[in-house]
């Protein structure tokens, strides 16, 4: 396979859901309904260990960075990164005071 | 990212069953040229004799159950149907007509004097909103698979359809090899058409309709007119008798 299909097969695998194939050609011509079938789906599937992060991509599509984010973290790693992250910030504010 | 949709502008007739038209609307409809009119040549009790590879419920398999108003509905778009997507630059040189009576899905252009043609089931074309002319995407698979169009069955193009539409909405040029990695073909033995599943652990993509029923006995015949050939190379246009796949 070549890079850019390596990177579609990681994206789609990375999807972690079933999609309908009906709702989606259903809503081929609708950008926004497609977008947010496809992009918040696998939010109510959170709880899979395996779902991913696609809701950040559909919030900020022509972000990279966010799109590698959404393909390479679970919903679980970035609620867990991101409660790191205002952890961390807390701690260095009562540090400060 | 919204993608228009714009309505048909296909040379139409109706073969040899007399009422299916194309719309009047001179912005919506060409006259199709002579070259593009199909010459039946064999008799409707040649084909079991022209075809002897094909079994009885192939040849059996005409498209005789399209209603008169059928390929208008096709390309005018109806209010119940509103999947009319017959959309390309090249819908000028592209013709999508009724099969004469009697011809079966199963034949080649022996059947027309040479004149190349594909049979496309009308089922794709109103759900599942298959436009033609096909893309390169759909070729490459129908090359790889070494299937005619009208050899897959709905749901398998059910598939086609939404990995084609996930791959645009992505920004990804959809691949046959990533196509193939996530889906699989199954062999079709009695059953003649192809399926195709979703490999164990991959699945992406759920079934169009669990049980897609009323499909079969309705198909049109695509041609191109002279100018323009290359509309219907790159795949197989008629039936490959005796399709199998090894599994990877």
């Amino acid at each position: 396979m070549a890079p850019y299909e390596r990177e579609l097969c990681g994206l789609l695998s990375g999807l972690g859901a079933k999609f309908g194939s009906s709702t989606i050609i259903k809503h081929e011509f609708d950008a926004e309904k497609l977008e947010r079938y496809i992009g918040l789906f696998p939010l109510f599937l959170f709880y899979l260990p395996l779902s991913r992060a696609r809701a950040f991509h559909s919030l900020f599509p022509h972000m990279p960075l966010m799109h590698t984010l959404a393909n390479y973290l679970s919903m679980f790693e970035l609620l867990a990164f991101l409660s790191l992250g205002m952890l961390t910030l807390r701690y260095v504010e009562l540090m400060q005071i | 990212m919204a993608r228009t949709k714009t309505t048909a502008r296909l040379a139409s007739s109706s073969g040899a069953q007399p009422s299916a038209s194309a719309p009047s609307s001179p912005s919506t409809s060409a006259t199709p040229s002579a070259s593009t009119q199909p010459r039946v040549t064999l008799a409707p009790q040649d084909y079991a004799q022209a075809y002897k590879w094909a079994p009885l419920h192939l040849l059996t398999e005409t498209s005789s159950q399209l209603p008169a108003d059928h390929l208008a509905t096709l390309l005018k778009g109806a209010e119940d149907e509103p999947s009319c997507a017959i959309d390309r630059e090249d819908d000028r040189n592209l013709g999508v007509r009724i099969p004469p009576q009697g011809m079966p899905i199963c034949v080649d252009d022996r059947a027309t004097n040479g004149m190349p043609f594909t049979f496309i089931y009308s089922a794709i074309f109103k759900r599942l909103r298959l436009r033609l002319p096909l893309t390169f995407f759909v070729k490459e698979l129908l090359t790889e698979l070494n299937v005619a169009p009208c050899q897959l069955h709905s749901n398998a193009w059910g598939f086609i359809r939404a990995f084609e539409i996930l791959c645009n909405h992505f920004g990804h040029p959809p691949s046959t090899d990533v196509f193939l990695y996530f889906f699989e073909a199954k062999n079709p033995g009695d059953r003649s058409w192809v399926s195709l599943n979703g490999v164990t652990g991959r699945v992406i993509l759920g079934l169009y309709q669990q049980s897609f029923k009323d499909w079969k006995g309705r198909f049109y015949m695509i041609t191109s007119n002279r100018h323009s050939p290359s509309l219907l190379e790159g795949f197989p246009l008629y039936w490959v008798p005796k399709v199998e796949f090894r599994k990877p």
